[in-house]
């Protein structure tokens, strides 16, 4: 009997308050491992650190709950993206975000070398060694060749001037929501290319738009771009303006409290351009910032900026160093 | 439909909805072959069953036997109200006890049918219970209404 017993005391569950005494056990235990008892501090992620505007979210939800048997039109949002920037919805090309169009601009443009305005968007390189070509690093387009150049840049923020010339400038401006607006370059060799993964915190959605000249290459993908993310996009063009501020207000504030004490690049956008080389000693204390070497630079950090406590424990860090 | 099924919650959900969870087990356990787990599919009928016809008690057999002992009480206590206590605190002690042991029962229903291979997160005694209130209140209907029919009273 009590072997039976014991057979079927194998299938029973454990009550909430077990399951509950094991969590705690991990949490202690991690505690342990980790003296300081501080939980990590990411500071090295490119997206946006928190959640899109939960109406993109109902927006998505929405377009997923509809046809999603049917190919996905991208019409609307072409047209919504035209009239914001006040262009012919032809020139609009909607993609899989930024880094896609991007790919597709220089598998079309690319000639032997490509200049690429550095540091900039570290995947850039790679795209263009893809791409058939080989990467020149420059401080400026020299109008020689194809070139690429990032407007805010990533990592520093700083917003370049630009001119379009005899060869094809793709401009990547995938933090241009944290710039006052740039506008649209009317110039025949000159693409623009826009991100909803930043400013609109839609990294995860994956869609993105280019603006290209008339008569400019085709960079759409084919078959479009999935309606979850085309239906979240056209609600942050056409009612994504206010949240879109208060992200970068809030980016602004905390680079302006970093910069009121250590040496930050002037700029603009969601990272900061820390000229200290504290990669390593931040990371002893859980804090993770991407180091300048991904560029190049071993005097540098990247620090993607979160919000007040983020900032706050990483103020404490930097003092403590 | 599946538990997780996101039009379930009308559209918009985040996280896990509260009861959707992974049952957590003791352990990972080591089941039966075939033959065994029909036989505990056939154990977890019987105390099912059980369960039913426990619930139903609580309804009839109980009250009854416990009227008839208060019946007994009146008699030899010669009070009226003492043989209303005496029913009265036996129909809800028999309540909670067989509530009690019905919880036990269910608990054991639910771990069998897992060993029979059903993925049994709860249990059947909230639905049981209620069935049987339901058709214990229906057969005092008939029984009152229909087969006794109105009180002498009522009827002159």
């Amino acid at each position: 009997m009590r072997r039976l017993l014991r057979y079927y005391r194998q299938f029973d569950e454990l009550s909430p308050e077990e399951v509950s005494r094991d969590l705690l056990e991990r949490r202690d235990e991690e505690r342990r491992r980790h003296p300081l008892g501080l939980p990590p501090l990411d500071l090295s992620g490119a997206a946006w650190h928190g959640p899109p505007h939960a109406e993109v979210i109902n927006a998505a939800t929405f377009a997923l709950r509809r046809a999603v048997n049917a190919y996905p039109d991208a019409a609307r949002l072409r047209a919504a993206i035209a009239a914001a920037h006040g262009i012919d919805p032809a020139r609009v090309t909607v993609g899989h975000g930024a880094g896609e169009l991007i790919r597709a601009a220089l598998r079309a443009v690319a000639t032997d070398s490509v200049e690429i305005v550095w540091p900039g968007w570290g995947l850039l390189p790679q795209l263009v060694d893809e791409a058939g070509a080989t990467p020149v690093p420059v401080v400026s387009p020299s109008g020689e060749r194809t070139a690429v150049v990032c407007r805010p840049n990533d990592p520093t923020g700083a917003v370049p001037e630009i001119a379009g010339g005899e060869h094809w400038l793709i401009v990547d401006e995938a933090l241009a929501g944290f710039a006052d607006e740039p506008g649209v370059l009317d110039h025949p060799r000159v693409i623009q290319v826009r991100s909803f993964s930043k400013v609109h915190a839609m990294a995860g959605l994956r869609v993105g738009y280019a603006i290209v000249p008339e008569g400019g290459p085709d960079l759409a993908p084919v078959l479009g771009v999935g309606a979850p993310a085309l239906a979240g996009a056209l609600w942050a063009v056409e009612n994504g303006a206010d949240a879109a501020r208060r992200r970068r207000a809030q980016a602004d504030a905390q680079r302006a409290r970093l910069a009121a004490e250590f040496p930050v690049a002037d700029g603009v956008g969601p990272y900061a351009w820390l000229a200290l080389p504290v990669a390593d000693e931040l990371a002893a204390r859980r804090i993770y910032v991407a180091p300048g070497a991904a560029w190049g630079d071993e005097r540098h950090v990247r620090v993607t900026l979160f919000d007040d406590a983020a900032t706050d424990r990483l103020l404490e860090a930097l003092r403590e160093l | 439909m599946p538990r997780n099924d996101p039009t379930d919650t009308g559209g918009l959900f985040v996280g896990r909805r509260p009861g959707t969870g992974p049952v957590h087990l003791r352990g990972t356990p080591e089941r039966g072959g075939e033959r065994r787990r029909r036989a505990d599919g056939v154990l977890a009928f019987l105390l099912l069953v059980c369960e039913t016809l426990l619930c139903l008690s609580v309804w009839g057999l109980q009250p009854l036997a416990w009227l008839w002992i208060g019946s007994q009480a009146d008699y030899r206590l010669g009070s009226h109200m003492g043989g209303i206590v005496v029913a009265f605190a036996g129909i809800l002690a028999s309540l909670f006890i067989t509530l009690s042991l019905c919880s036990r029962l269910d608990r054991m229903w639910k771990m069998v049918r897992r060993a029979a291979g059903h993925e049994q997160r709860d249990g059947a005694l909230p639905r049981i219970f209620g069935a049987s209130a339901v058709i214990a209140l229906v057969a005092f209907g008939v029984w009152f209404l229909v087969i006794q029919g109105p009180a002498p009273s009522m009827s002159a």
